[in-house]
């Protein structure tokens, strides 16, 4: 008897382990467009679901909210205190004429609109558009997370703009209006203009702070954008976790915002995150829906930036990354591939599939469905997290017997280049900036360097040539660096 | 299009061009200064960009960084110099000795942001070295130094906890840490995981063996009573399947929705069903409700330190304790 119970207890914390890890959001129906504005009808008694959908003036592509509790189009009515916070920016559309951005409000404020500019003495008279200054309408949610606590968040997506150009903003509506802030366009597509980015992932719990100070030292780094490999929080449906998350400051007067404000956060889905309503209605991202896809089309996407291009992927949901995740990346790396604007391609997603010694193991199914075609469109570097460790693969190429195939080496670990190719996929690890950290190995034949450290990368890329720089989070000193020329 | 409207468009692609190749120079001297641990021409290259594109993206990163360099000019930038440069030297040249000779440069930089985020980084470097009572001295110098900030005051405390549990001193961590009221953060955090983890242990090893001894021992007694017929008693053919399914149904599920869980899941249903194999032919060996009761308890015992030490082998539980 007593053991049935035990039998019992353990299949229901298997069933709280997995269900920990579901959505949280309501299944898009995929047979149909979403619904109009407002609320759609509901079960007495159930949740109050709306969806939002409409395309932002000049964008040329369309976003849908997530169902929510409420969605809308920006309303000139203000809450009792309407300031905005939490304020980050993406690209949703084309990196060098857009941007979106992102913030919170009190729950009683529909405004969402941006005011923006080239000229910031403009904008900050501005107390709306003309002139100089141009004005865009947003949108906005109000959801519930897992405590029933209510937020509002709002979204609005900035098009048209010149490439490599420095924009002012501002956000609310009439009389209400932010602080200025700014954020800069990618160059042109295809240019060979030099440019950083910073690699980071795993922050969950922000231990040490060292979410606010890995976000201090990319803002130093002078990074154009951040990737992130996923697991922003413990809990993807605890808002308050999100709300740490988007506020983090490190002790010393910086707060994450002062970076996410101007540098764009590329995001992709960690387990924990769980892609909950929380995760999907606090950012924003290209929303190609494929086949399948979930979160609106914000499960996985690609952009570009300059001469590189960047595909950020889901690996939570084993149904479809070996489907019609599999069937998108190969459309989309192989388009990249063809684009001659391209020469960089690079992969983020959470689970590793070469990891060494570590809590979690290296994610060989994932190997399985993903790694040819890496190889196949000759992907230059793949970041990862999931493991809290810093970790570098020799460059890879190729499967034998499931296992990876160590390709022609060249100095300090990099990739040899044969007519302009690498010989193979560097797989980096590199997470931590806030969950605990954990052992790691360098007995792993695929294995280069690793370090139990919590650290964030930076990528420069400047033409063909490619450097990547590892520093520990916590002191700024170098971990690791490594880099190649493309001939 | 016309001559002049050609000529009105060459000249714009020249304005914008021309400043963008004039900008491109100065940017790359500045990274170029930065890497070359150059404070000071990286200073006066980020300025020329600032000037020389105004409103671009380079600008905009012209701006912060010579925010960054003015935030850290004492010294007239030399001590931010000798920073940078121990800061790219890479990590396997960081030895005891170049990390002992910058302490020492360390503490004869002006007062500072740098010498502060000198300390940070040197003393990190000794303790990971193994130079205990110098990374804690350096430490204990950052938590005396005003211009600290809480954040790095606070790095401080905990690299002397960790300076002193890597000493074995692992309770004088702790107790260093609760000193000034309630502590927590991750050293704090870890440090307490690794008592529990070590405290809990020979609890759960001495539950699960005695509940193995125990259960095979009157295991043994029912067998030589009954005999087969005992065994064929406690393992039905529906005790063992639902038994099976139970512990098996979630290690199922994490196969298909988890495979990285399914490890965990499978030790996991690997002792469930041992243990309850165990406990379900020693059940025919205990008369009376008391003697069931107490075999029962210390069953559940069993249960809890096997999923324990499996979880705490996995990796489940570290953000959870």
């Amino acid at each position: 008897m007593v053991d049935k119970h035990i039998g019992r207890t353990l299949a229901f914390a298997a069933f709280l382990v997995l269900g920990c890890q579901e959505t949280g959001l309501v299944e898009e129906d995929a047979g149909g467009p979403p619904p109009a504005d407002g609320a759609a009808p509901s079960d007495a008694g159930a949740p109050v679901e709306a969806m939002h959908s409409y395309t932002p003036a000049g964008c040329g592509y369309s976003v849908t909210t997530p169902p929510v509790t409420e969605a809308g189009a920006s309303e000139d009515v203000f809450g009792p205190s309407p300031s905005a916070d939490h304020i980050h920016v993406s690209w949703a559309g084309p990196s060098h004429s857009s941007f979106a951005v992102n913030w919170r409000s009190d729950t009683g404020t529909l405004a969402s609109r941006v005011l923006y500019s080239t000229d910031r003495a403009a904008l900050s008279a501005a107390d709306g558009s003309g002139g100089a200054v141009f004005e865009q309408l947003g949108h906005h949610m109000l959801f519930r997370d897992l405590a029933r606590r209510t937020t509002r968040v709002h979204e609005a997506h900035v098009c048209g703009l010149s490439p490599s150009t420095e924009y002012f903003y501002r956000l609310g509506g009439p009389g209400h209006w932010s602080a200025v802030f700014s954020t800069a366009t990618a160059p042109s597509p295809g240019a060979s203009d030099a440019f950083t980015f910073a690699v980071t992932g795993d922050s969950r719990g922000n231990e040490e702070q060292a979410w606010a100070i890995s976000q201090r030292r990319v803002r130093d780094a002078l990074a154009d954008f951040e990737l992130f490999s996923g697991d922003a929080v413990i809990l993807g449906t605890a808002q308050d976790q999100w709300d740490d998350f988007w506020s983090a400051d490190d002790g010393a007067g910086f707060d994450v915002q002062q970076l996410l404000s101007s540098t764009p956060l590329m995001m992709v889905n960690g387990n924990h995150d769980a892609l909950a309503v929380n995760f999907v209605a606090q950012t924003a991202f290209a929303q190609d829906t494929f086949m399948n896809e979930r979160a609106q089309g914000e499960e996985w996407y690609s952009f570009d930036y300059g001469n590189a291009h960047f595909v950020m992927l889901d690996d939570n949901d084993r149904e479809l990354w070996g489907t019609s995740e599999a069937m998108w990346l190969e459309q989309d790396l192989s388009a990249a591939e063809a684009n001659p604007a391209v020469e960089w391609i690079f992969v983020t997603h959470h689970r590793p599939f070469y990891t060494c010694m570590s809590t979690h193991s290296p994610d060989t199914s994932l190997r399985a469905a993903w790694q040819e075609i890496f190889d196949r469109h000759h992907v230059d570097v793949v970041f990862t997290g999931h493991n809290h460790v810093y970790e570098r693969s020799r460059p890879i190429r190729g499967l034998s017997g499931g296992q990876g195939v160590i390709a022609a080496e060249g100095l300090n670990g990099a990739p040899v280049i044969t007519g302009g190719t690498a010989s193979g996929t560097v797989y980096l690890v590199a997470a931590g900036v806030g969950a605990p950290l954990y052992e790691v190995s360098t007995s792993c034949a695929t294995t280069y360097s690793a370090r139990a450290e919590r650290t964030y990368v930076t990528v420069r890329v400047n033409g063909r040539e490619l450097q990547v720089t590892v520093r520990n989070a916590m002191t700024d000193s170098m971990v690791d660096q490594f880099g190649w020329t493309k001939g | 299009m016309s001559a002049r409207a050609a000529s009105f468009a060459l000249a714009l692609m020249c304005l914008v061009t021309g400043s963008s190749a004039r900008a491109q120079p100065a940017r790359e001297r500045a990274l170029a200064a930065e890497r070359a641990a150059d404070p000071a021409a990286a200073r006066a290259a980020w300025q020329a960009v600032a000037a020389e594109q105004h409103g671009s993206r380079d600008a905009a990163h012209a701006r912060t960084r010579l925010e960054w360099l003015a935030a850290r000019s004492e010294g007239d930038l030399a001590p931010l110099a000798s920073l940078m440069r121990y800061q790219v030297t890479p990590l396997e040249e960081r030895t005891i000795e170049v990390a002992s000779a910058f302490a020492q440069v360390v503490e004869e930089m002006p007062e500072g942001r740098v010498r502060v985020e000198s300390r940070a980084a040197v003393a990190d470097d000794l303790l990971r070295l193994g130079a205990l009572s110098h990374a804690r001295a350096v430490f204990e110098a950052q938590l005396r130094d005003g211009l600290a900030g809480e954040g790095e005051r606070r790095g401080a405390r905990d690299g002397v906890a960790r300076a002193l549990a890597r000493g074995g001193d692992e309770s004088g961590a702790l107790d260093y840490l609760e000193r000034d009221g309630p502590a927590a953060g991750g050293t704090y955090e870890a440090l307490r995981r690794e008592r529990l983890v070590r405290v809990s242990t020979p609890f759960a090893a001495a539950a699960l063996g005695l509940y193995v001894l125990l259960s095979l021992a009157l295991g043994l007694r029912a067998l030589a009573r009954g005999g087969a017929a005992a065994a064929r008693a406690a393992w039905a053919p529906q005790r063992a399947a639902a038994a099976v399914w139970i512990a098996l149904g979630p290690a199922l599920l994490a196969a298909w929705y988890d495979a990285e869980a399914a490890d965990t899941f499978l030790a996991l249903c690997a002792g469930t069903l041992i243990l309850t194999a165990l406990g379900s032919i020693a059940g025919r060996a205990v008369a009376g409700r008391a003697g069931r009761a107490a075999l029962s308890a210390l069953a559940v015992l069993a249960h809890l330190a096997l999923a324990w030490w499996v979880l705490l082998g996995s990796g489940g539980l570290v953000s959870f304790l």
